[in-house]
C-alpha cells in the first residue's frame, strides 16, 4: 500500500494540478485580506479569520474538493493510464485506497495552509484583538476532515462517468446549492454546511440554532454516511472495473 | 517445453454477439508468438482478458499454470503488457515514469531503469518530458515499461502501430533480443502479416472471434498447397472440363488466367484441355504463399 501511495504520490510531480488547486484553496485568504487591506478601519484578527474559515469552508474547500476529486481519477482515463494501474500486480483497493489518501491528506494540507495565510493576512492588515492560533488551527484541521466526506462521492461519480467536467459540474452545483441550505433550517444536514456548522460549535460561534434540523451527532453521522456511501461505491467499483 | 501461458475456451460476449469464442492458446516457454487477425477479430479482447483488464464470459486464463483469477495479484508480476498503444504520465520524464511503475509492482530499483532505457535506446532522453517524445521513442517506452519488474512474460497488442519502418526493424531487433538474452517469452498481436511473419516463431490465426490455426511458422510453411497456373484459349469451357473431370477447385485470376488448386497432375490437366479442343499456352506450377494461406484461412481480410 505506501509503495503505491509513492507511486501516486509522484505522479503529480512536474503537473499543472496542484498548483491550480493551491491558488484555488488560497482565494479565500486573499480575497479577505484585500477586503481587509482595503478598509479604512482596522478588522479584527477574529472576525478576519471567522471570513476566512465561513469562505473556505462553503465555497472554496468544497470547490477544491471537487477538483480533487474529479482529477485524481480522471486524470488516469485523459492519459489512458488506468489500464498501468489495473494490470499492477497490486490489490486493486490499494489503487483506490491510495488515490483516497492522497486526497484526504491533501485536502488537511491545504486547509492548515489557509489557516497559516489567514494569521499573515492578519499580520499584514495589523488586525486588532488577540488570536488563540491553536483554536484556530484545531477549527481548520477539524474542518478539513469533514471537507474529506465529500472526496469519495466525487471519486465514484468520475469513475463512472469518466469525466473531469461532469464531477466539476456537479461540485459547483452542491457548493452553491451549500450556499442557498446555509440560509435555511437545513444547514446542519446538508454535507458541505453541516461540516461549517460543526467547526462552528467547536469554536462556541453557533448563536442561533433555533429551527435547526439535527443535532452535531447527527451532523457528523451525515458527514460519515455521505463518505462511506462514496467509499464503498467507488472501491467495488474499481475492484470490478473493465478495461473498455 | 514449458508452457508459460495458456487460455481454455476462454470467450467473451457482448450481449448475443461472442467477441472472443472458445479460443485456446498455448504460449510456450521463450515463443514469440504472434496472435495475427483482421481488424475486429478479438484480437484486443482475448489480450485484455489474458492481462486481466476484462473478465471472460467464460473458460480462463493460466498463467505459469496458475488461474490469475484465483491467484495472488503477484502472479501478474510475471506479466508486462502494452495493450492497446503506450500508457504513460506525458507531464513526467521516461525515467520517473519507470519509477512510478516500479513502485506499482513492487521492485524499485534505479539501476534497471537506466538498463532498460538503455535497452530501449532511450538512455539519452534526459529529463524531457514524455509528451515531447516521437511515436516511436513512446513505442519504445512503452516496452521498458512493460519490461519493468523483469517478467517472464510480455503481452504486446499492435506495438508497431504508428512506427515508421525503421522502428518497426529495431522493435524486431529488441523482441529477438529479448527472447534470446533474457528467455522472455512475447506475445505479439497484429493485423499485418508480414510483421508476425519475420519475427514470431510460432502463430495463431484469430478472425471472427474463433482460433483457426495455430502453429509454428515452419509448419504453416510446410502446409503450403500446391496449384497450378494455367493460360488457355477458352477459360469457361477450361474451368468447366477441370472442374467436372478432375474434380479440382478452379479460381479465375486473369482474362485467359485459370488458378487450379488440389492434388492434379500437370500432364493430366494439360491433355484434357487439348483433347477437348481447348488450347494451352501456359501451364506453371506453384506453391501458395503464406499470405495465400492466411487470405484463406480469415476470408481474405489479414493484411500482407
Amino acid at each position: 500500500m505506501l509503495r503505491v501511495f509513492r507511486a501516486e504520490v509522484m505522479k503529480w510531480r512536474r503537473n499543472w494540478f496542484p498548483w491550480v488547486v493551491l491558488a484555488s484553496a488560497l482565494a479565500a485568504p486573499f480575497l479577505v485580506f484585500l477586503m481587509g487591506a482595503l478598509r479604512s478601519d482596522r478588522p479584527t484578527a477574529a472576525s478576519l479569520m471567522q471570513n476566512i474559515l465561513t469562505f473556505h469552508f462553503l465555497l472554496t474547500g468544497p470547490l477544491v474538493v471537487t477538483l480533487i476529486g474529479a482529477q485524481f481519477i480522471a486524470a488516469e482515463y485523459q492519459w489512458d493510464t488506468w489500464k498501468l494501474l489495473l494490470t499492477a500486480p497490486v490489490p486493486r483497493w490499494s489503487v483506490y485506497a491510495a488515490k483516497w489518501v492522497l486526497g484526504v491528506v491533501w485536502i488537511m494540507a491545504l486547509s492548515l495552509l489557509v489557516a497559516l495565510a489567514g494569521f499573515s493576512a492578519a499580520y499584514l492588515v495589523h488586525a486588532t484583538g488577540a488570536l488563540a492560533y491553536g483554536l484556530w488551527l484545531k477549527a481548520f484541521l477539524y474542518g478539513s476532515v469533514g471537507l474529506t466526506a465529500a472526496l469519495s462521492v466525487y471519486h465514484l461519480i468520475t469513475l463512472i462517468s469518466r469525466n473531469f467536467f461532469v464531477t466539476s459540474a456537479v461540485g459547483i452545483v452542491a457548493a452553491f446549492a451549500g450556499l442557498l441550505a446555509s440560509q435555511s433550517k437545513y444547514i446542519g444536514v446538508y454535507p458541505i454546511t453541516g461540516n461549517l456548522l460543526i467547526v462552528q460549535s467547536l469554536l462556541g460561534r453557533v448563536d442561533d440554532l433555533g429551527g435547526v434540523i439535527g443535532t452535531p451527532e447527527v451532523w457528523a453521522g451525515v458527514l460519515i454516511a455521505t463518505a462511506l456511501f462514496g467509499l464503498v461505491g467507488s472501491l467495488a467499483y474499481v475492484q470490478k472495473a473493465s478495461y473498455r | 517445453m514449458e508452457t508459460v501461458l495458456a487460455t481454455r475456451s476462454l470467450t467473451k460476449r457482448y450481449g448475443r454477439r461472442a467477441v472472443v469464442d472458445a479460443v485456446s492458446l498455448n504460449v510456450m516457454k521463450g515463443d514469440i508468438y504472434g496472435f495475427l487477425g483482421p481488424n475486429g477479430a478479438g484480437k484486443t479482447t482475448t489480450l485484455r482478458m489474458i492481462v486481466g483488464l476484462v473478465t471472460p464470459t467464460s473458460g480462463h486464463v493460466e498463467i505459469l499454470g496458475r488461474d490469475p483469477s484465483r491467484s495472488p495479484r503477484s502472479l501478474m508480476g510475471e506479466v508486462g503488457s502494452l495493450i492497446e498503444g503506450p500508457a504513460f504520465y506525458p507531464h513526467l520524464p521516461a525515467g520517473e515514469n519507470l519509477l512510478i511503475l516500479q513502485h506499482l509492482r513492487r521492485h524499485v530499483d534505479r539501476r534497471e531503469i537506466e538498463e532498460l532505457l538503455e535497452l530501449v535506446g532511450l538512455a539519452d532522453v534526459g529529463r524531457m518530458p514524455v509528451d515531447r517524445f516521437s511515436t516511436g521513442m513512446k513505442q519504445r517506452l512503452a516496452i521498458a515499461l512493460a519490461l519493468s519488474g523483469t517478467p517472464q512474460m510480455l503481452v504486446l497488442d499492435e506495438p508497431t502501430n504508428g512506427l515508421d519502418p525503421e522502428g518497426f526493424r529495431e522493435l524486431r531487433s529488441l523482441l529477438r533480443r529479448l527472447a534470446a538474452e533474457r528467455g522472455v517469452t512475447v506475445l505479439l498481436s497484429s493485423h499485418l502479416l508480414h510483421e508476425i511473419e519475420q519475427v514470431a516463431t510460432r502463430i495463431g490465426v484469430i478472425s471472427g472471434g474463433r482460433l483457426l490455426v495455430e502453429a509454428t511458422v515452419d509448419e504453416l510453411r510446410g502446409q503450403r498447397e500446391r496449384c497450378l497456373e494455367v493460360v488457355v484459349s477458352h477459360p469457361e469451357a477450361a474451368q468447366d472440363l477441370i472442374t467436372r473431370r478432375l474434380g479440382a477447385k478452379v479460381e479465375r485470376t486473369g482474362d485467359l488466367t485459370l488458378l487450379i488448386r488440389g492434388l492434379v497432375q500437370p500432364a493430366e490437366v494439360n491433355a484434357l484441355l487439348v483433347r477437348n479442343d481447348v488450347a494451352v499456352s501456359r501451364l506453371v506450377e506453384r506453391e501458395a504463399s503464406l499470405e495465400t494461406i492466411f487470405f484463406n484461412l480469415t476470408g481474405g481480410t489479414v493484411h500482407a
